[in-house]
């Protein structure tokens, strides 16, 4: 219990109680809930964390409480952190695993005490509550379609994957090759190359690009995530090629919103946080409603027709 | 990995010939070869290597690493390792890109990104020396805690600072006389780094360490202060390439710079100093910076498939360390 008390955030509502007076005091407990995040080393999981802690705040606060751990990408510290959350009375555990395998026990034995389980982006290896996530082979085949209307059924591409062999990596290069074979066999994919999901080889993979295909011989770029789309940009942009060459990336960055804006990126495709979602779900478990076993979350399209709706909402 | 290996291992005997071997003199030509040759090549297959732009290209992307290549060198000249350098390069570049979003003036961003830099490499250096720590084991414990600490300090988010400082991108992206900055900024950190080797009682030391520790000691030289100046140098020439990258990608990202200081490592052996301490030096690394950076510039310009390229870079640098062991056991030989 001496690690959990380290990191965990209980938030009590009791000043926002304190602040609206007027709202009728409920004598019944709240309703505990408990959110085991697996790692935060990212953005993406930061805001995971952040959004729907923040829809927390402003919609169920009163009505319920919330504990959050960070196992710190570690599946030993997050059975020890979901063990914690059970022994303190949570109802219900959102939880987003480190590992499917590492965390499976731990969440058995919590469906089997009883308490509702949902699960966020990654699974685990028995039955929950509910599973809610984003679907990267439907990102992979959206991107595909978008990019074959783009270039009119025609053109070549040069594809910029991320951490070679990761799932995320896979799927979003199978679908998007797969969509691309089917829908416009006319664009070919004629240059591969492995950025890792970070900006500086990307921006080297692509100034290398630039020097093998001449102006005209490269029509996009399809990275897979935004970091790398906006490091082939910055390649691109140096180089006086960004009117010849299309960026297409994935995730939703608040930079590659800007990007777009500036007419410097084509489009990108939003991978959900999964957030305020895996809260609003969690209230709907509370309330009783069933829900189904597994909800795939959509994923939005932004391009320049669109972006102003978008601009403020990336990370 | 190699420092037990270098501690145990008895080097030859100082006679001229491996004392000119050890300045690096001999090998450096023949790495010229190899790189001329893959130019060769590389122009027969794909005419457009030789093309200005793609040759400045090809030079800036040799800068950017090259600058942790040469720290490394004087670093593995004492038969240490340097693990953290991609780290410390993330913790320094969130650093500045956040004083820089925060409109802070450019030269307090340039002194506390060396700064930042400067004090985890000494902080490598003392642990090093005084702890007697392993070097593998303290820059792998500061490669961890950097990563962490670059983390923390974004908040996990990568920090923009485009509109925020536009005159700090000459450091990264402009150019001076014809070449890019980093370049330069590369050239003077390696003609620094050769004289200090060659011409000072620092650089003769970082060699006599290497070779043997305890012949070193014994003939009156300061060891520890001798390992904790190319840790704090490593350091700061890392805090030097995170001013460099953040200005080239306008963003310091949590994950700047990860895998480093590996490139590092095999820039500098294929450079041809030995990862035993004592032998090498900078001439052989900026030539090994220019092989790793031209093979993964061919290979791109070739269109090899990325998965290839990952095993063809692995093969050069067994290959590169066979050869060195295939020399070293023939000299001792003799």
């Amino acid at each position: 219990m001496n690690t959990l008390g380290r990191t965990v955030l209980v938030l009590t509502a009791a000043a926002l109680l304190a602040g609206t007076a007027s709202v009728p005091t409920i004598a019944q407990d709240k309703v505990k809930i408990g959110f085991s995040q697996g790692t935060m080393e990212s953005s993406w999981r930061v805001n995971m964390v952040e959004r729907n802690k923040k829809w927390f705040d402003e919609n169920i606060a009163d009505k319920a409480e919330l504990t959050i751990t960070n196992a710190e990408n570690n599946a030993s510290k997050q059975v020890t952190d979901v063990e914690g959350l059970l022994a303190s009375g949570i109802e219900i555990l959102v939880i987003s695993p480190v590992t499917a395998d590492a965390l499976t026990p731990v969440v058995k034995q919590a469906m089997d005490a009883g308490v509702k389980v949902l699960t966020l982006d990654r699974s685990v290896n028995t039955p929950v509550t509910s599973h809610i996530g984003a679907d990267n082979i439907l990102i992979g085949n959206t991107a595909g379609k978008f990019v074959c209307e783009l270039l009119g059924g025609e053109g070549t591409v040069g594809e910029i994957q991320g951490v070679a062999g990761a799932s995320a990596t896979v799927d979003r290069h199978d679908a998007f090759n797969a969509t691309i074979a089917k829908e416009c066999p006319g664009v070919k994919v004629v240059a591969d190359g492995i950025g890792d999901y970070v900006r500086e080889p990307a921006m080297r993979l692509t100034e290398d690009w630039i020097q093998r295909f001449p102006e005209g011989e490269l029509d996009v770029i399809y990275a897979h995530n935004d970091g790398m789309a906006l490091g082939a940009v910055a390649a691109l942009e140096a180089a006086g090629r960004l009117d010849d060459v299309k960026v297409v990336g994935i995730d939703g960055e608040e930079a590659a919103y800007q990007a777009i804006k500036d007419g410097k990126m084509a489009a990108t495709f939003t991978y959900h946080f999964v957030a305020p979602e895996g809260m609003m779900y969690a209230w709907d478990i509370a309330q009783g409603k069933t829900l189904d076993a597994k909800i795939v979350l959509p994923t939005a399209q932004i391009d320049a027709t669109n972006v102003d709706e978008f601009l403020g909402t990336g990370f | 990995m190699t420092d037990h290996a270098a501690r145990s291992a008895s080097p030859p005997a100082p006679t001229l010939l491996s004392r000119l071997r050890r300045l690096g003199a001999l090998r450096a030509s023949g790495l010229i070869w190899v790189l001329l040759l893959m130019i060769i090549v590389a122009v027969i297959y794909k005419p457009t290597f030789i093309n200005p732009s793609n040759l400045v290209s090809v030079a800036r992307q040799t800068a950017l690493f090259g600058i942790v290549a040469i720290g490394m060198t004087m670093v593995i000249l004492t038969a240490g390792i340097d693990l953290s350098v991609g780290s410390i390069v993330a913790v320094a570049g969130v650093v500045c890109a956040t004083m820089l979003d925060a409109g802070m003036p450019i030269w307090s961003v340039v002194i506390v990104g060396l700064l930042i830099g400067a004090t985890l490499g000494a902080i490598n250096g003392i642990v090093i020396v005084i702890g007697r720590v392993p070097p593998f084991i303290m820059t792998l414990g500061m490669m961890v805690i950097g990563r962490g600490l670059a983390m923390t300090i974004s908040g996990g988010h990568p920090v923009h600072f485009r509109e925020a400082a536009e005159s700090f991108a000459w450091l990264g992206q402009g150019f001076l006389l014809g070449l890019p900055v980093p370049v330069w900024v590369f050239l003077l950190v390696a003609a620094s780094a050769f004289f200090v080797l060659r011409y000072t009682p620092f650089g003769r030391n970082i060699y006599a360490v290497g070779s043997n520790p305890e012949a070193a000691r014994l003939s009156g030289i300061n060891v520890g202060a001798t390992i904790f100046g190319v840790y704090l140098i490593s350091g700061f020439l890392a805090g030097l390439t995170a001013l460099v990258m953040i200005s080239r990608l306008t963003v310091g990202e949590p994950v700047l710079a990860t895998g480093l200081e590996l490139e590092a490592i095999a820039m500098t052996v294929i450079g041809g100093t030995s990862l035993f301490g004592g032998e090498g030096g900078v001439i052989g690394t900026i030539l090994g910076a220019a092989i790793v950076t031209v093979l993964a510039n061919m290979l791109n310009l070739f269109g090899v498939s990325p998965f290839t390229q990952q095993i063809v870079k692995g093969f050069i640098i067994v290959a590169a360390v066979l050869f060195e062991t295939y020399r070293r056991n023939r000299n001792s030989a003799k």
